[in-house]
């Protein structure tokens, strides 16, 4: 009787065991990559495609945005419905990768420029190659094209900030600081134009009892974009941007940022941050700063409408201090890409779609939902704060200063750089330990990379 | 009856019942049984959940193991043993022996309020914790007013204090656990044998070693393996509370397997990992069962 019940256990497991395939053989099946955009697509190419619907995958920070364009997009094109799926930014990236490898996969989606999302989608064959429609819609007189190299790539996905573009996005977010203006007004101290008279100035709140920087980093990646800006003090933009895309020979062990690291640990050691900032969450920190409290907040644009809503008239915004060089640089991108299946049945739907959430003609709709169109148009803006902002972007734009986020260069790297910033913020580790510790992770990924 | 009719009717006795728990036998295989073998089978691979898998036969478990992180994050582990199962149990016993001697007005109103804990989302309950523990949050508020300034601190942002600080919100969920069920235990307890005892002159400790503990030994062995499970794998009270931060100081296994698993996409390097603390598991609750099965005997 044992023999036999462990001869039916062997067999369950073998049955378990085969019925388990190798993992990732039925994917990637289907790609549909042979027509090419040339003209801009009309709307009897639309309609050729019979009643169809197009599935669109966005994080749920575009709702407002699509609730203007879908309706629009459909009375456009009147045999398309749109099916549109709004997920988390975090769920969004955990899931839009085996979404698109999977079938049936959604036709439109965003990803997320550097090599964790984009990259894999790529590699893997996933989205399909943007050049043609750009220089069909042509993109390059709206946008500027140095800004493309965030959404391009080599074929294989190995090489990153070249080749073909393969998402583009109609908007630009970035780091700047955000300012009370009454508080700067009430403490006699002027707006400042240049990183060492934002330091005077940090100096100057603080000996008047004032929390200087409201700063909230229990999420790990707040910290990672205030060093973004003093970074983009010292650091040459351009280089920061050569790590980011994997160019052969980039280095983050610098002496400038070497400088940038020390800085931010004097200004910790000072008290010029909220303190206990490792306790407080991004948004709890927005909040407070809305509410009042502080002088400034290095955050991103995406916090206008917050900070705007809390601080009213009050709330101000300036790029990036530049350092010695006079040039505007700091953490900050293009938004996330709009990419194309390259399974999708509705090709011409979907270029329509992308083409028209990127047509400069759109830019006001976006501009009136507080959001900074990146197309190089003067656009009216709705609130002072919001005419900061645009402000802001045309001087970041012009310096070519957005200098992305150090987590796109790996797919590690998002981990080892909030670990290791929050132990050097801590004190735990020197500069040296976290630039080698980031510098490590970056050889380790180009060199798997490069086979 | 013959022996051969014997059998025959044995047998189809047998069939018979395997046919009622089919349905069951069914959705279990499916749903835990299958995914089991699954997980051990993609540990064998390297898989991007993109490309066609890599057989790299024990690469991961190689992996796993040379990463010097995750034994700090299996350390982490077991200091959680000691907040979210050891600490709750004995607080368990404390608030037990304190209701078996004291009869109080409303205990089953109070007994309600201390189960609470255990019935909230375990999301609301860090993010609630993560106020109470801010700078500026009630803790530190309290501690400024007894005039202890200089202690206050961000208690999950700070290196040294974080682990304790999340351990602890283990121990406010788990205790009501333990509570209700060696309440339930002690309710076996007879009221003469109780009485006969205090007639006798046994104090509190005598009573708690005497006649507590060995009444609800089975109660306090299955909080045990739940609590310690729960302690081994948690995962939502770390990553709502800490995200594994400040640094890696609050990092455990389970938060590695998410990360690798559905941010990395190291499919083989996760699954290989979810096995090991699999392993792990089950030979502490293996061996505490067995403990178990030795004190009964």
């Amino acid at each position: 009787m044992f023999k036999k019940r462990l001869g039916i256990l062997f067999a369950i497991v073998t049955l378990m065991i085969t019925g388990c395939s190798s993992p990732g053989s039925d994917t990637g099946s289907k790609a549909n990559t042979a027509d090419v955009i040339s003209q801009p697509v009309t709307v009897e190419e639309v309609a050729a495609l019979g009643d169809i619907t197009l599935d669109v995958w966005a994080d749920a920070g575009e709702e407002k945005t699509m609730k203007i364009l879908v309706p629009k997009y459909e009375a456009m094109y009147p045999n398309v419905k749109v099916n549109l799926t709004l997920k988390g930014f975090d769920d969004l990236m955990k899931t839009v990768v085996p979404a698109l490898a999977g079938d049936p996969a959604p036709d439109v989606v965003q990803g997320n420029q550097g090599y964790g999302v984009d990259g894999a989608l790529v590699k893997g064959g996933l989205i399909r190659k943007l050049t043609d429609v750009s220089t069909a819609y042509n993109w390059g007189s709206a946008y500027n094209p140095d800004d493309f190299g965030q959404f391009s790539w080599s074929e294989d996905g190995s090489q990153y900030g070249t080749g073909e573009l393969y998402g583009m996005s109609p908007v630009g977010e970035f780091v700047g600081v955000f300012y009370n203006k009454k508080k700067l007004a009430n403490l006699g101290i002027a707006l400042p134009n240049t990183f060492d008279e934002f330091a005077a100035a940090l100096e100057k709140a603080k000996k008047a009892g004032e929390t200087p920087i409201i700063l909230g980093n229990s999420d790990k990646w707040p910290a990672t974009h205030v060093f973004g800006l003093i970074q983009g003090a010292f650091t040459p933009a351009s280089e920061t941007k050569d790590l980011i895309t994997g160019k052969a020979g980039s280095s983050f062990i610098s002496s400038t940022n070497e400088t940038a690291l020390n800085t931010m640990r004097d200004w910790i050691t000072k008290g010029y941050f909220t303190k206990g900032f490792d306790g407080v969450s991004a948004d709890d920190a927005t909040a407070k700063f809305a509410a009042g409290n502080g002088l400034f907040y290095m955050g991103g644009t995406w916090f206008g409408g917050t900070i705007g809503e809390g601080l009213g008239e009050d709330a101000g915004f300036i790029a990036n201090p530049p350092g010695a060089s006079g040039k505007h640089a700091g953490t900050g991108s293009y938004g996330l890409g709009w990419h194309i299946s390259s399974k999708t049945d509705a090709l011409a739907a979907s270029v329509a779609f992308v083409a028209m959430i990127m047509d400069p003609a759109f830019a006001p709709s976006l501009a009136s939902l507080d959001r900074i169109p990146s197309a190089t148009a003067t656009l009216e803006a709705s609130s002072a704060l919001l005419k900061d902002m645009q402000d802001a972007g045309k001087k970041m734009f012009q310096d070519a200063g957005l200098t992305f986020y150090l987590d796109w260069s790996t797919d590690t790297m998002y981990d080892v750089y909030t670990a290791k910033l929050q132990e050097f913020m801590a004190g735990k580790i020197k500069a040296a330990e976290i630039m080698q510790a980031i510098q490590d992770n970056w050889d380790t990924f180009q060199k798997s990379r490069n086979g | 009856m013959s022996l051969k009719k014997l059998m025959w009717r044995f047998r189809y006795a047998e069939w018979s019942s395997l046919l009622f728990i089919a349905p069951a036998i069914s959705l279990f295989s499916i749903f835990v049984v299958y995914p089991i073998f699954q997980t051990i089978w993609l540990s064998f691979w390297k898989w991007d959940r993109i490309s066609p898998g890599v057989w790299v036969g024990l690469d991961n478990y190689k992996k796993v193991l040379s990463n010097p992180e995750i034994y700090s994050a299996f350390s982490h582990s077991l200091v959680f043993v000691l907040f979210y199962s050891l600490i709750p149990i004995a607080v368990g016993l404390l608030i037990t022996l304190l209701l078996l001697r004291v009869k109080i007005r409303g205990e089953s109103f109070f007994r309600a309020i201390l189960f609470l804990p255990q019935i909230i989302s375990t999301v609301v309950v860090a993010i609630s914790w993560r106020w109470i523990y801010a700078a500026d949050g009630p803790i530190n508020a309290l501690l400024a007013k007894f005039g202890a300034e200089k202690i206050t601190t961000a208690w999950l942002g700070n290196f040294d204090t974080s682990l304790i600080a999340v351990g602890i919100i283990g121990t406010w969920i788990n205790y009501g656990l333990a509570m209700i069920l060696f309440l339930s235990g002690a309710q076996r307890i007879s009221q003469d044998l109780l009485d006969a005892d205090r007639i006798d002159g046994a104090n509190m400790r005598q009573e708690f070693r005497y006649i507590l503990i060995p009444s609800i030994k089975g109660e306090i062995s299955i909080v045990l393996i739940i609590t310690l499970t729960f302690a081994l794998r948690n995962f939502d009270i770390v990553w709502n509370a800490t995200q594994g931060g400040p640094g890696n100081s609050t990092n455990v296994p389970s938060l590695f397997i998410y990360k690798s698993a559905f941010v990395n996409r190291y499919v083989g390097e996760a699954a290989a990992t979810s096995f090991l603390l699999a392993i792990v598991i089950l030979t502490v609750t293996g061996l505490l069962l067995l403990a178990r099965r030795e004190s009964h005997d």
